[in-house]
């Protein structure tokens, strides 16, 4: 039976997903080129809602009804200082997708290979994403203060790469020099499910659910007093800890 | 300086400057995988060496090289012996 709903899940998820993504080019790309009529800002504010909707429509809607993603504690999210710094373990190539769960502007770091991305990788460039090993921490560090000044948000994976397993990587502590040098919150977020939709190395999903779970968010007040490096722990330490709870489940 | 010394210095800055737990500092640990210092981390790391053993390295071709814990103690031994390491190294 899983192998069934294995083959209809990808059968549907791939023959929808360029038709889908052309569709979403030609309807968007109007509304964000008219946004420029008004300001840039408007027009990037415009592209990375687009973004939000095409990620949630990949995730939410062409895997329906075999593949499921259940996002616990989105009801406070109103309640998060923004701009913010979102801290998230990665375990698969589909997790840059699940980041269409926040309902506020933000952008992604990210590695190399998803700029290679046809098409995804232009829009995901055009719309500000980041790649830390592209550039020099200065720059990086500059980029995001731009990008923070704006008020959008960063979410970054710090691990750098996917694990493609439960067991989490060691984390980078670029994004926590940051968030300690501009005073900003840290927002945990924990996926946990994802490790083989799709398997690292491969295209294809497997039915089932991925859990994400938000935790409270780390005030700068938290951790002023801690190093980059301590604070880097800290974080990895608490989004281990759920994750592993999670993972029990 | 003897290779102790070196150990109990160089030991003394991982659990300074990065508050990693004694027990974890061992020769065989590697910087990156297992104590879980990143690029940033090491600039530090050299900054704190540089004061603790008042030595110039942040431009030494062979910190290239370093991988573990043991090869930064045979690093700073070997800086040693080369009479590099002097000056008033911070206590």
């Amino acid at each position: 039976m899983t192998t069934v709903k294995k083959i209809i899940l990808n059968a549907v998820f791939y023959i929808l997903f360029v038709p889908a993504t052309i569709m979403a080019v030609l309807f968007f790309t109007p509304w964000v080129v008219f946004g420029r009529l008004f300001s840039y800002r408007e027009a990037m504010r415009r592209l990375r809602l687009t973004i939000r909707w095409y990620g949630r429509m990949m995730i939410w809607g062409l895997p329906q009804p075999f593949l499921k993603v259940r996002y616990t504690g989105k009801s406070g999210e109103s309640s998060i200082p923004r701009p913010c710094i979102v801290i998230c373990n990665h375990r698969s190539s589909s997790d840059p997708f699940l980041m269409a769960c926040f309902s506020f502007e933000a952008v992604q770091i990210v590695n190399i290979w998803p700029f290679k991305i046809p098409l995804l990788g232009v829009v995901a460039k055009l719309a500000g994403y980041l790649s830390v090993n592209e550039m020099s921490f200065e720059e990086f560090s500059r980029r995001c203060g731009q990008l923070l000044d704006e008020g959008v948000s960063i979410i970054a994976f710090p691990e750098g790469t996917r694990s493609g397993v439960n067991a989490m990587g060691q984390f980078r502590g670029a994004m926590f020099r940051i968030a300690l040098e501009r005073k900003l919150p840290i927002v945990p977020l924990c996926i946990s499910g994802n490790e083989d939709k799709p398997i690292r190395g491969s295209f294809c999903m497997n039915p089932g659910t991925v859990f994400l779970h938000r935790l409270p968010t780390v005030m700068y007040e938290q951790f002023k007093d801690m190093t980059p490096f301590k604070l880097k722990n800290y974080v990895r330490d608490i989004i281990e800890n759920e994750t592993k709870l999670m993972d029990a489940r | 300086m003897t290779k102790e010394e070196v150990i109990s210095k160089t030991n003394e800055v991982f659990e300074k400057s990065f508050e990693i737990a004694p027990e974890r500092l061992k020769p065989e640990a590697h910087i990156f995988n297992d104590l879980g210092l990143d690029s940033l981390d090491i600039v530090d790391l050299v900054v704190g060496l540089q004061q603790k053993f008042a030595v110039t390295i942040r431009d030494d071709e062979r910190v290239r090289n370093i991988r573990t814990l043991g090869d930064v103690y045979d690093f700073i031994y070997l800086l040693g012996q080369e009479g590099s390491v002097g000056g008033s190294p911070s206590k």
